[in-house]
């Protein structure tokens, strides 16, 4: 009874969700362009210093030498992580703008129907353009992708989702309090650029860096789903890449539902919660 | 025991000012105090005003009722249950309006917007379509249910907000202010709508706060006064009307010359206190003054002001209002304009 | 509109004391500043370690093949600093202005009888001596982490081309902060056009790159970038800094075309603020959106 009110809940909200997202047409538009955009300009500059699409350097470093589909994907993957970490908090700050965050907070669901229900319809938006994305770059550069392991890679992904939710849970929570949004997400989301393995591997980064990469969850994400589509390996592989994916899960759903429970009561104290 | 909707139990919360957010934090902190050791009981099916001017802590403590503001000492019973201990089936049971018109998704539809907030306030679908068809239509609003809020005036904005807060059929509904800034042909229908539909009609229990004097003499059934975050007085406003004692109100309007006013009104040693208003640029001054037994003091007071050279545009002996009370009682008025 | 000489004077005194009290103001929160300083070398950083991945090293022969210089650390170091004016173009500028609309002085400085032009002016000036202290700051700090190879003989005509490219830039901003106050939400415009101009300027990679897979789209790419000031100033600022550099425009041509963008732009931006501003009043209040 309570369970299906609150599933209830995220479906209406995530329904709501697209609803605005679509009234915002130039969004949608940016939206889908954006990620293209992106995805070009690291395919020039690759370009520019190979002269084909084919890295003799990376091959000997990875399984691959091509890099337009080890980009590709790489920026597929962490734009789903974004939109998960950061569907939340952006959607908190959005209500916070509008005004309606107050009255959305003075019904008697649970927080974390809504934090859910945005998560999940900007990831649903997400998976829109990456479809177009995937299907532009496969007409104009030639992706070459071994979709025989796309269920596998899926259900990669959603082992790795329950870590993305709890950090989201936990960014949100933080923007609920700290109000310069843009430029937390812009200092964390620059962060990540530089620590995920999105268009380089991992060990091209000095060691210390490394260490940092290897406590973000998306991390795994990127290399376990690469390794699946783009340069095919082992299970002990994939193994190796699920164990810390799985205590991950369960140490950012605990620490995100904490942090955003402390930073809310907070808010609740300094009595902000509506302020932009 | 009488049977209380809304009890609230010695709050006090103080907001800390000047506060950067993380890691900018400044240091200097002052501490405004909002509300002081509030104690109210409100009835059930009362329409209960809280009247007191900008800042004096009416929405901190609807919010603190609404479960949106924890006190820093003190709670409240809502519906019976705790504020801080079960906030969940606090919302449950409460319909609030907050001051401001922003509290809609501006672009949805009208529809759209209730229907969303139905389903989160746990409406069945079928209910809800009837609620919303037949709640629109009552405040008339039933041609525009599928226009964008973003098209709507304030006023009908205002009235949306009230039907998304009575949507789930809540038996209190604490409105913030509700017909701030509104023209008076839309804050008189919203009032009669709360007075007569909601209040008499539906018995529900009502907490509504406001700086207008006329809104809670003319529709509360009780007021408090509040100022600086105190409670000052409860009554009915009939009742709080009469603790001005056998005073009664001259108002005067003249057209003054410099600070003439002022120094006339100074020098009437039978006046027990006296406001002056008016707008700053225009000369023209709006001046309340309390004594005794008006009519022998008229003709002195008439002497005193053309002798200073003001020239009297209107002059009439007035019945003690609740503002008047309010500022017999703090000395404070409620608003700018009288 | 017409300008009175005589005004030169107490309008540029409007001017300088705008830039000053903004300078105050960002002065006011250090721990801001060091952060704008150092945010963008998490930008350059990624583009340096995918070069180092693809070609194992800092040298790629096929980059010195497009660009006559195979060092395409530098060649991105001196192109992300001098981003950092664009960024500041964009989002400064017009962004300052929404902030001023928002809290409700845009109405006192519009309404304020001295030329709204000497205080967008002192906003331009401000905003220009702090990206020009962020852009050497990241030259410093991504030489150091990087490396970068430079000639430093020309120095005295590389600050001349930037001083150029920044009233050029400008110009631009005045466009942007009149189409921002139209706008409802600029953040994803700008965004957009950040991007947009990251991607078909010779930021990272050289102009003839983008010819080298787009093909035939590709030459009409560089045909439009080549009109925004960064592109030229990225040609000419090379040449002069990178040894063995071959440009892919004329250069004394993109020098000129920066001293004409400066004079159309500025121009354009003062009538579309002019227009905006009335379109505003007419509408009632610039607070009204
Ligand atoms: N979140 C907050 N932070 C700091 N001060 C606040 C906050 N909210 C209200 N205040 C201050 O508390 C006092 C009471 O405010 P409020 O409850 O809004 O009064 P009212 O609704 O009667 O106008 C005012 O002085 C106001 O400035
Ligand atoms: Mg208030």
């Amino acid at each position: 009874m309570w369970l299906s009110y609150e599933l209830k809940v995220v479906t209406t909200v995530v329904k709501k969700e697209l609803v605005l997202y679509f009234r915002y047409p130039v969004w949608v538009l940016f939206d889908a362009l954006m990620p293209l955009l992106w995805v070009l300009s690291l395919v020039i500059y690759g370009m520019a210093l190979v002269g084909s699409s084919y890295s003799n350097n990376l091959a000997r470093l990875t399984n691959t030498g091509d890099y337009i589909s080890f980009t590709v994907v790489g920026m597929i993957v962490s734009s789903f992580a974004y939109s998960t970490l950061w569907g939340m908090s952006y959607a908190l700050r959005g209500e916070q703008w509008s005004g309606t965050l107050e009255s959305t907070f003075l019904t008697p669901c649970s927080r974390f129907s809504i934090l859910l229900g945005k998560a999940l319809s900007s990831m649903l938006t997400t998976s829109v353009w990456v479809i177009v994305q995937i299907t532009l770059v496969t007409l104009l550069l030639g992706l070459r992708i071994n979709f025989i392991n796309l269920p596998l890679a899926l259900l990669f992904f959603l082992i790795s989702l329950p870590s993305f939710i709890g950090i989201g849970f936990s960014l949100a929570g933080i923007v609920l309090d700290f109000k310069e949004h843009s430029a937390f997400v812009n200092f964390l989301s620059s962060l990540l650029g530089l620590l995920l393995p999105i268009s380089y591997p991992l060990n091209i980064l000095p060691p210390f860096l490394r260490y940092f990469s290897y406590a973000l969850p998306p991390t795994y994400a990127i290399e376990g789903m690469r390794s699946l589509l783009v340069m095919g390996c082992s299970l002990s592989e994939l193994i190796g890449l699920i164990i810390p994916l799985v205590f991950f899960d369960f140490f950012w759903l605990i620490a995100g539902v904490t942090i955003y429970l402390v930073e809310e009561r907070k808010v609740l104290k300094n009595g902000t919660l509506g302020y932009y | 025991m009488q049977d209380y909707s809304i009890i609230t139990k010695e709050i006090s919360k103080a907001y800390r000012k000047g506060e950067g957010g993380f890691p900018f934090k400044r240091k200097s902190q002052k501490t405004i105090v909002a509300l002081d050791n509030v104690n109210l009981s409100i009835g059930r099916g009362e329409l209960f005003g809280l009247l007191g001017p900008n800042g004096a802590g009416k929405t901190t403590l609807i919010k603190i009722l609404s479960t949106l503001i924890i006190p820093d000492a003190g709670t409240a019973l809502v519906n019976g249950y705790d504020v801080l201990k079960e906030p969940g089936k606090v919302r449950a049971s409460i319909g609030v309006v907050s001051s401001g018109e922003r509290s809609l998704y501006w672009k949805l539809t009208a529809r759209e917007n209730l229907e969303y907030f139905a389903r989160l306030y746990k409406v069945p679908d079928e209910v809800a379509k009837r609620r919303i068809r037949e709640l629109l239509s009552l405040i008339g609003l039933e041609d525009r249910a599928d226009d964008l809020v973003e098209k709507y005036s304030s006023g009908m904005r205002q009235k949306l907000s009230l039907v998304r807060a009575i949507l789930h059929d809540p038996e209190i509904l604490l409105l913030d202010e509700p017909t701030l800034g509104l023209d008076p042909g839309f804050s008189k229908s919203i009032r009669s709508f709360i007075r007569e539909e909601l209040n008499k009609k539906q018995g529900k229990t009502i907490l509504l706060t406001t700086h207008y004097m006329e809104e809670a003499d003319q529709m509360c059934d009780r007021v408090a006064f509040i100022n600086k975050g105190r409670i000052v007085a409860v009554d009915t406003p009939e009742r709080l009307k009469t603790m001005i004692g056998k005073k009664e109100v001259l108002k005067v309007v003249v057209e003054e010359l410099g600070d003439s006013v002022l120094n006339v009104v100074k020098t009437l040693p039978f006046l027990e206190d006296y406001r002056v208003t008016g707008m700053e640029q225009s000369s023209r001054k709006t001046v309340r003054m309390y004594m005794k037994n008006v009519d022998a003091h008229i003709q002195e007071i008439v002497e005193s002001f053309s002798k200073a050279g003001c020239r009297i545009i209107s002059l009439s002996v007035e019945k003690p209002t609740l503002e008047d009370v309010f500022i017999n009682l703090t000395g404070e008025a409620l608003g700018d304009e009288y | 509109m017409n300008i009175d000489y005589r005004n030169i004077i107490p309008e540029l005194k409007v001017s300088v004391s705008t830039a000053k009290k903004e300078i105050m103001v960002n002065l006011r929160y250090p721990l801001w500043v060091i952060f704008w300083a150092i945010m963008p070398i998490f930008w350059l950083a990624p583009f340096i370690f995918q070069g180092h991945a693809l070609v194992g090293g800092r040298f790629s022969e096929f980059f010195e093949e497009l660009a006559g210089s195979g060092d395409f650390v530098t060649f991105a170091i001196i192109g992300s600093s001098l981003y950092a004016y664009v960024m500041s173009a964009l989002w400064g500028m017009g962004l300052s202005l929404r902030r001023e609309q928002w809290g409700g002085t845009l109405e006192a400085i519009l309404i304020s009888p001295c030329n709204k032009f000497s205080v967008l002016f002192g906003k331009a000036l401000s905003d220009s001596i702090l990206t020009s202290f962020y852009a050497i700051v990241q030259f410093a700090l991504a030489s150091m982490f990087f490396g970068a190879t430079v000639r430093l003989e020309n120095i005295f005509y590389v600050v001349l081309v930037v001083l150029l490219m920044i009233l050029a830039l400008y110009g631009i901003g005045f466009v942007l902060s009149g189409v921002i106050l139209m706008y409802k939400e600029p953040g994803a415009l700008l965004n957009f056009v950040d991007t947009l101009i990251y991607t078909i300027c010779p930021v990272n990679y050289p102009l003839k790159a983008l010819m080298l897979f787009l093909g035939g789209a590709g030459y009409y790419i560089v045909m439009v970038s080549i009109f925004f000031p960064l592109t030229p100033t990225l040609e000419i600022l090379r040449t002069l800094l990178l040894p063995s550099f071959k440009p892919y425009i004329n250069i004394a041509l993109a020098a000129s075309y920066l001293i004409v963008a400066t004079i159309v732009f500025l121009t354009i931006g003062m009538l579309l603020f002019n227009f905006v501003e009335k379109k505003i009043r007419e509408k009632g209040g610039i607070e009204a959106y």
